[in-house]
């Protein structure tokens, strides 16, 4: 029983969770103007909108079950110049098999303490840890640390990282400076702040 | 005002210090970004974007317009140095243009390549000025229903277009759409989906979202990418004789501008297509003496001289009726949206001058892409050896602060991260980020005509068909969507009964 439901999980695709994700926003566009008694000229076009992703999402998940005629113009790729093109659901997309050889330079700090992450994972879990930090205590405190822990992970030369860090942070203080952003200020730390006093 | 008082009227103001200025610096910016392989102009475009905010909006459209006229040219230099093309657009010049770098002629390719793009780009800037009294007149001639439906046409272009599945692109642009009624509804000031979030009022930026689809999305894929500076050829041959190529097919040339300002025209469709339309013809028409793949320089010229008439033919569309062709023109739409810039009627009527001006200044940048680009030829391949681990930070930092600046909202800023994860695994999996992107930045205006019409017509929807314009739209619409699929039972019954 357990072994099925890991067998069902791991056959899950990343497109799967992503068209699961934007089905159940589309029922959540369609019913909160309804649940919230939204005026009509605020509720028809979002509604109308929701339709449509919900049917198209309904469509590319259950695209292996619809019947011959209605597949084919679900899965198939159109163009107005050429043929309709066979296409293979089954297929993993390019990004997803292209492994490039690595040299040891190409290895990134961790791999080199035996911490292998994907490239693509770390970059979007740092920036978002960066972004939470940011909001805070300041984009201007942490970018140097951001930019500096970036550049150690993939092995820039430090010369390099530090310079970077410097011109990021020169970013961000020319926002502060001419555009007059709080870059400076952390909201958590302005929560904490007020809470105290 | 007429069309000659707007045209000198745009004259002078392209002819200021501070649109020359903002155009040069758009240019190099633009040759920059365009030759690092993995940004390109629509990123550059994006992240730039938020920081025009303090500009006025003629020098902030200008310096949009003109990065992405430089990075047209900028992402022929990588895709003739390196085999990468550092645009979409350049990919085509990479099979003529790299084998001819290798047999020590990467000075001509890269001249043939300035000359042709400039040169091309020059011209179809004079023929975009000649025919917009003809523009003037087709744009008066919309309404409210028609602005909806084109909004409709333009995503169900971009479907077909980017040769995707009609399904995958209509629910990425009504996606978009979707996305787009987040915060204070425009027919009342009833706010939507915002679940008691003061900051969702004012919805999601669609400048937050053409940054993360654009620039966050892109770095997550560069990531995975190493350099490729390694693969770089030296740059040897003759910068005289490139140029000199390009007046040696004088027919080539001229071709490869008409078909790449034709296709820009097209809602929809971009330079990628126009490049790749130009070479399949130039190998087409010059089979019999070509040695196309092998550093053909017709190979360079073709697809060369139809990348920067397709931002001139790419502005029609954009400007007349808001319907962007490629990422780059998504994120000009964006520009002009958040500059107070409504294309359609008042860009072609009381603005016209400010619509003459970005005209003048592509023509104007053509002639500076000419001096910049002969000029730096000997040190472009510095450009290409840049790292991408030290661009990733950079644009992430760049990515934040611009999305945050455009309201103060931190929601923009996560909005960047949310937006760009999804269109990462969009690109993965071949959906359209520009229908996507097209219906968010398109969802307020698509949304206000569509109630407009439905006001004129006392609530029945028969007013998109009852137009004889609005009627034609619909008919392309069901056209675009399902020719594909009708197309081959209509072949096979017209050759039954012939």
């Amino acid at each position: 029983m357990l072994d099925n439901i890991q067998r069902t999980l791991r056959r899950i695709t990343a497109e799967q969770v992503m068209l699961g994700i934007i089905f159940v926003l589309s029922v959540v566009f369609y019913l909160e103007p309804t649940l919230q008694d939204y005026p009509e000229n605020a509720a028809i076009f979002p509604q109308l909108t929701a339709i449509a992703v919900l049917i198209g999402a309904a469509l590319l998940l259950t695209r292996r079950y619809l019947p011959g005629p209605i597949r084919r113009i679900v899965t198939e790729n159109v163009s107005i110049a050429q043929q309709i093109e066979e296409t293979d659901d089954d297929a993993i997309p390019d990004q997803e098999v292209v492994e490039e050889e690595t040299t040891p330079e190409d290895r990134t700090l961790g791999a080199v303490y035996g911490l292998e992450i994907d490239n693509t994972l770390f970059v979007t879990v740092t920036a978002t840890l960066y972004l939470f930090a940011g909001w805070a205590v300041g984009l201007l405190y942490v970018t140097p640390i951001y930019v500096l822990g970036y550049t150690l992970w993939f092995r820039v030369p430090w010369q390099v990282g530090v310079g970077l860090a410097a011109f990021a942070s020169i970013i961000i203080w020319g926002f502060i400076r001419f555009l007059l952003m709080p870059f400076d200020q952390g909201e958590l730390v302005s929560l904490m702040v007020v809470g105290v006093l | 005002m007429s069309a000659v008082d707007a045209f000198f009227q745009g004259l002078a103001i392209a002819l200021t210090p501070e649109v020359l200025l903002f155009l040069t610096v758009g240019l190099l910016l633009g040759i920059i970004l365009g030759a690092l392989p993995g940004i390109g102009s629509p990123v550059g475009m994006a992240i730039v974007l938020p920081l025009t905010l303090p500009l006025d909006a003629t020098p902030a459209i200008v310096l949009l317009i003109s990065i992405y006229s430089g990075a047209m040219f900028g992402g022929s230099i990588s895709a003739i140095l390196i085999n990468a093309p550092g645009t979409e657009s350049a990919a085509a010049t990479t099979l003529d243009g790299y084998p001819m770098a290798v047999r020590g002629l990467a000075k001509n390719a890269l001249g043939i390549a300035t000359t042709a793009s400039a040169l091309n780009g020059f011209l179809a800037a004079i023929v975009l000025v000649a025919i917009s009294p003809v523009l003037i007149t087709v744009v008066l001639a919309f309404g409210s229903p028609e602005y909806f439906l084109l909004a409709i046409l333009g995503i169900s272009l971009i479907t077909i277009v980017t040769q995707g599945s009609i399904v995958k692109g209509l629910l990425a642009g009504a996606l978009g759409f979707m996305i787009s009624t987040i915060g204070v509804a425009i027919m009342s000031p009833r706010p939507r989906y915002t679940f008691g979030q003061l900051g969702l009022y004012e919805g999601i930026s669609f400048v937050a979202a053409l940054i993360g689809m654009f620039a966050f999305a892109e770095m997550m894929k560069l990531a995975s990418q190493k350099t490729i500076a390694d693969e770089a050829v030296e740059i040897a041959g003759s910068l005289r004789d490139g140029i000199m190529a390009v007046f040696e097919y004088p027919k080539t040339t001229l071709k490869a501008g008409l078909i790449g300002m034709g296709i820009g025209m097209v809602p929809g469709s971009g330079a990628t297509t126009s490049t790749f339309v130009a070479y399949a013809e130039e190998a087409r028409s010059s089979a019999k003496d070509g040695r196309f793949g092998e550093g053909d320089p017709r190979g360079v010229i073709a697809p060369e001289g139809a990348n920067n008439p397709t931002v001139s033919g790419s502005l029609v569309p954009t400007l007349s009726f808001g319907i962007p062709g490629s990422g780059s023109t998504a994120v000009l739409l964006g520009g002009l949206l958040m500059h107070g810039l409504q294309p359609g009627p008042t860009l072609f009527g009381d603005q016209l001058h400010v619509t003459y001006t970005f005209f003048i200044t592509l023509f104007l940048g053509n002639i500076l892409i000419l001096a910049v680009g002969y000029s730096i030829i000997p040190y472009l391949s510095k450009i290409t050896e840049l790292d991408t681990h030290t661009i990733i930070p950079v644009v992430v930092v760049l990515s934040y602060a611009g999305a945050f600046t455009l309201n103060r909202n931190w929601y923009d800023a996560f909005a960047v991260i949310l937006l760009g994860i999804l269109g990462y695994y969009m690109v993965i999996y071949n959906y359209s980020i520009i229908a996507f992107v097209l219906g968010i930045v398109l969802g307020p205006i698509a949304e206000q005509n569509f109630f407009r019409s439905l006001q004129i017509s006392g609530g029945s929807y028969t007013i998109f068909v009852t137009e004889p314009l609005s009627a034609i739209l619909v008919v392309l619409v069901f056209v675009v969507l399902f020719g594909p699929f009708v197309k081959p039972y209509l072949e096979r019954t017209i050759d039954r009964l012939g």
